[in-house]
């Protein structure tokens, strides 16, 4: 089917059957597909680009500009330095559906998708490990990153993620750092923690999450947080996070230190836990409200209210 | 209607500022509508296709490739092969509200059916109807990850009308992963009708939100039904509301034959209504799914209880 690209634009606006059409994006518009892309090409629709990288290359800062990834997109990271979202204002949408959707492979441990501007968005992608304890999908250390949409897999056994995202140590470096309805489903003892968190941290955000993992120690399946750190207006909120973890489990953030710095809330969670003695939902001391969440550590019996006040 | 230069210059899309002005689809598009009669049908909005399969032909594998089917549009399958759902990552999408929503109709056998041998395809918006008798199932997946279906209505024609199954998953181990089915009606009182998704193969992401299911009295449960051997790891159930007035051994929503610790998942905030007041389930014991927040009751004019009974 023939496409044009009207080079000369729309001066008035367009009506397509009497509607008028808005695209709502007031920066650039960049595509990339790893089955017909280039890299010298200028990122059209019918010229995209090959990698991720080399879209990212054509945005301005803080423009608005989206990244369209084709259905069916693939390519293969084996170091933290070939997906550098360096350009602020960013948004880079996977299309299609099911398996279709473009597929990131992190084929060494060090593989990982650094974010070093602010305001990018990922949405719709399949990130697939295929090889032992992957560190980190994400190493943010710029404010604002939203991962949406994402399948976090892995190509079998002993094929794994130690933990989705990796905070630096620079304080406040990584606010807002959001998952929205990510799938991440792995039972290997070496994952850790969604999010690792080295350093102070505001706005830390995880909603509509579905996080199955293997037992490690008791570890917690949303947020460890390092000694001397604190997270603000955390917002975990109508996750399902399920770690048969037997005695002394905190299901869903584990804090070194308990301040009452640590502020927020996490609510409507549904945990499924096997510690009959006393599981939390995060450690206790903190001054994060804890409301609405459900847990059960017994087959075949409904998650409870658990630690509620009375 | 008069159309603008666009169509005059006999260009079927447009691109504004790099974007396709079709929302965000980066295949092609087609239309399907029966009521057009004239020649030369292209799949253009002004030359459709008269069937959704004959769109699906003009598909490509791997393309996300979009049908679009005008409100209205309807059309009658008597057989297995009249709509073969055979090209991976195909959306059908059926536009209109209500009774002008488009409608399918299955009649003639009951082994008439859909079946869908392809990755990604999703049913968007469509009545399906039975004009026959017990038909078996309304689609056969057998090679068929992440098959959707959104917003869909199945129904029947006339009375004693009925599909037994929604959907039949074949024996081959998760050739059927990531099977979702949202925001779905089905009511039907034949004592005929069976369950949702028939599971016959081991089956990782099935994920079942937000439907209605008011079925006849059938000792089936109304979600799933699978069977000795098999299980379903990562189930997602949620929201839903079904009604199935089994007085004696009802087990609401998912019956195994078998009781693993390979079956995972959740089942969370799910609504249901059945008649069985000595004991009552809601999916058989022992797996290793975990239960928040879901009410049955078996009384009417009762409000339903926690079931089953909280963890403490």
């Amino acid at each position: 089917m023939a496409i044009s690209s009207y080079p000369s634009g729309f001066r008035g606006g367009a009506l397509i059957k009497e509607v008028p059409i808005h695209d709502m994006i007031d920066g650039n518009v960049y595509w990339a597909d790893s089955g017909t892309g280039g890299a010298g090409n200028p990122g059209t629709f019918l010229r995209p680009t090959a990698t991720i990288l080399q879209a990212v290359a054509l945005c301005a800062q803080n423009n608005n500009d989206v990244i369209y990834v084709k259905t069916g997109h693939a390519e293969t990271i084996s170091a933290a330095t070939e997906i550098v979202l360096s350009v602020a204002g960013v948004t880079i949408r996977g299309l299609g559906r099911g398996t279709s959707r473009p597929t990131i492979t992190f084929d060494n441990a060090s593989s990982s998708i650094a974010v070093t501007a602010a305001d990018v968005i990922m949405q719709n992608f399949i990130f697939h490990a295929t090889a032992a304890d992957v560190a980190d999908a994400i190493t943010p250390t710029a404010k604002n990153f939203v991962c949406a949409d994402v399948l976090f897999s892995n190509s079998g056994s002993n094929i794994n993620w130690i933990e989705l995202a990796d905070t630096s140590t620079t304080d406040n470096e990584a606010d807002g750092l959001t998952f929205l309805r990510c799938h991440w489903v792995d039972p290997d003892t070496a994952t850790t923690s969604m999010v690792n968190v080295d350093a102070d941290i505001d706005r830390l955000t995880i909603k509509d999450c579905y996080v199955r993992l293997g037992v490690n120690a008791a570890l917690s399946s949303l947020a460890e947080v390092a000694a001397g750190k604190d997270t603000t207006n955390v917002n975990f909120d109508g996750n399902f996070v399920n770690r048969l973890v037997a005695a002394s489990a905190v299901q869903l953030a584990n804090y070194a230190d308990t301040t009452a710095t640590n502020t927020g809330v996490m609510q409507n969670n549904l945990c499924g836990t096997r510690d009959t003695g006393g599981a939390l939902y995060a450690t206790a001391a903190v001054e994060v409200h804890i409301s609405g969440n459900l847990s059960t550590a017994a087959v075949d019996a409904s998650g409870f209210n658990e630690n509620a006040d009375s | 209607m008069t159309y603008s230069p666009l169509v005059a210059l006999k260009e079927e899309e447009g691109l504004i500022k790099g974007a396709p002005t079709f929302d965000v689809i980066d295949g092609n598009v087609y239309w399907v509508d029966s009521a057009y009669g004239g020649i030369s049908p292209r799949g253009s909005f002004t030359n459709p296709m008269t069937t959704i399969d004959a769109a699906i032909n003009m598909c490509t594998a791997g393309n996300n490739d979009h049908i679009f089917v005008k409100a209205g549009h309807s059309e009658t399958l008597s057989n297995a092969t009249s709509l073969n759902a055979d090209i991976a990552d195909v959306a059908i999408i059926g536009l209109g509200h209500g009774t002008q929503r488009p409608l399918i109709t299955l009649d003639t056998a009951n082994t008439a059916t859909i079946p869908v041998t392809a990755a990604n395809i999703l049913f968007q918006n469509i009545i399906f109807s039975a004009n026959f008798a017990d038909i078996a199932q309304l689609f056969s997946l057998t090679t068929a990850p992440s098959f959707t279906l959104l917003d869909c209505k199945f129904t029947w024609t006339a009375s004693a009308m009925n599909f037994v199954d929604i959907v039949d998953i074949n024996t081959t181990d998760n050739a059927a992963d990531d099977l979702t089915i949202a925001r779905c009606e089905w009511i039907d009182s034949d004592t005929n009708g069976g369950t949702l998704v028939d599971v016959d193969g081991d089956i990782d992401g099935l994920t079942v939100l937000d439907n209605y299911l008011l079925l006849g009295v059938n000792s089936t449960s109304t979600v799933a039904m699978v069977v000795s051997g098999k299980d379903t790891s990562n189930v997602n159930i949620q929201r839903n509301f079904t009604y199935r007035l089994d007085t004696a051994g009802a087990i609401c929503l998912i019956t195994y034959a078998d009781t693993t610790t390979t079956n995972t998942g959740l089942i969370a905030y799910n609504q249901c209504r059945h008649s069985d007041t000595g004991g009552e389930i809601l999916a058989t014991a022992t797996t290793e799914i975990m239960w928040f927040d879901n009410y049955a009751s078996g009384v009417a004019g009762k409000s339903g209880y926690l079931l089953p009974a909280a963890d403490s």
